[in-house]
């Protein structure tokens, strides 16, 4: 059992994230979650009437926009967010801005209640765990560790995500057959027909698309590990997210997806973000 | 303190595989109190498979009209004009506004199948709807009457059927 965690420990140790990996991811992040609540300002009314009938306020942080006091200036409320989401992008090493975008993600799931998707859960998840993640970390710290575990935790909880997915459509008859897309190209507010080509609607075209997703979903979890598929897994999986994002109308749960992609990427060692000195070989 | 962050990430991973694992569990599991656990952690952390349950890929369709200044007014269609918004101009907010309308019809319609239009009238669901009905699609003007039809899409056929139709005074 010691023997199993020196070697665990070893590889997150071991398993560095350059600085611009962390940067880029944070700001992607923060990004699109600045991008949905000012798609959503115009109807803010109508959303904020709405949750306030299912919700109550206290003096929980993330529930002050609901307490009476806020009813009238819920609007104010949402700009100050905005402009939060804004300063996050260019402030690094706040961890009370991140800790304060954490809520305002909060509550963008409370006000567009009823109307999220699981895009929406997984970016909250995302911003929670950026909370504890910290730029430009010293080599050997104990910093350093704890945005590898934690990065470590995303990329798994990503691949745990694909791996159930396959195993979830697999069993599915309709997967299997294909047949699944006979209906999903047909189902309304949801498939895009503006985007789908015609050529999508013949059988044995949705029968190889349902296996080639399932078998993406399949070998990404376990060949996303290995340097020489890297760059190819990720080219398909970001045309494959694009691909749910416009054909069956999930822009942002696309979005999310094809975000933590960059937690994948090997960026191009410069100086600046290579931090290789710090990994503790084996002889340590 | 690397050995406490080493087990803490090792705890955290077993149970992420008991999470994303938790829709092939048995039944038994699934109505026990660590499953209804794990499931609430499930839907937090937004585990879960896009499209596999036949339910999810059912056609439907909504519409109402309004009985108001002496007579009925035409019929309108409450999701597709949200949704062709969003196809023509990218506005996501139409998006989220068709999803929220869909959802909250679509849950009327499960209660009224389950125990009966009586009961959908008394639900929190059914108020949140009619209130949301008037408020964004009738500018929050109350009107005398107002009716919805909801329709379900038969795939084989090719046809919609009137799957939930009531008529309310708000």
């Amino acid at each position: 059992m010691d023997r199993f965690l020196t070697d665990f420990q070893k590889y997150i140790e071991n398993h560095f994230f350059y600085d611009k990996n962390i940067i880029w991811f944070r700001r992607c992040v923060y990004s699109l979650l600045l991008i949905k609540m000012l798609f959503i300002w115009p109807e803010i009314s109508m959303f904020y009437r709405h949750a306030i009938s299912v919700r109550t306020g206290s003096f929980m942080p993330h529930k002050l926009i609901f307490l009476p006091i806020v009813h009238h200036y819920y609007k104010l409320y949402w700009f100050i967010a905005c402009l939060i989401l804004i300063l996050s992008l260019f402030y690094k090493k706040n961890r009370w801005l991140y800790i304060a975008v954490f809520i305002v993600s909060i509550n963008y799931i409370f006000i567009a209640n009823k109307a999220t998707n699981s895009g929406d859960g997984l970016l909250n998840f995302l911003i929670f765990m950026l909370i504890f993640v910290r730029e430009g970390a010293s080599k050997y710290s104990i910093n350093q560790m704890i945005n590898n575990a934690l990065l470590i935790l995303i990329q798994v909880y990503f691949c745990l995500f694909y791996l159930s997915n396959a195993f979830g459509k697999i069993i599915k008859p309709l997967w299997r057959s294909g047949d699944y897309f006979k209906h999903a190209w047909n189902l309304y507010y949801y498939a895009n027909p503006s985007f789908i080509p015609h050529w999508f609607f013949n059988p044995t075209l949705q029968f190889i698309t349902a296996w080639s997703v399932m078998i993406f979903e399949f070998i990404f979890p376990v060949l996303i590990w290995f340097k020489p598929y890297k760059k190819p897994l990720l080219a398909i999986g970001i045309l494959f997210h694009f691909g749910i994002a416009i054909l069956l109308s999930l822009p942002d749960f696309g979005l999310t997806m094809a975000i933590v992609y960059i937690l994948f990427y090997d960026f191009k060692q410069t100086p600046d973000n290579d931090l290789s000195g710090s990994a503790i070989s084996d002889s340590n | 303190m690397k050995r406490l962050i080493t087990i803490v990430t090792g705890l955290i991973l077993i149970s992420y595989i008991l999470i994303a694992g938790y829709r092939f569990t048995p039944p038994f599991f699934k109505h026990s109190f660590a499953g209804r656990v794990t499931n609430k952690v499930n839907g937090i952390l937004g585990f879960g498979i896009l499209f596999d349950k036949l339910k999810s890929l059912t056609g439907t369709s909504a519409s109402y009209r309004f009985y108001q200044d002496g007579k009925w007014e035409e019929k309108k269609l409450l999701l597709e004009p949200l949704f062709n918004d969003y196809r023509a101009t990218g506005n996501l907010t139409s998006l989220k506004h068709c999803r929220l309308d869909s959802h909250l019809v679509a849950g009327i319609h499960k209660i009224a199948k389950r125990n009966g239009i009586e009961k959908m009238k008394q639900s929190k669901v059914y108020n949140e709807f009619i209130d949301h009905l008037i408020y964004s699609h009738n500018k929050n003007i109350r009107p005398d009457s107002l009716e919805v039809f909801y329709y379900i899409k038969n795939y084989d056929a090719d046809t919609m059927h009137l799957a939930l139709n009531f008529k309310v005074k708000p």
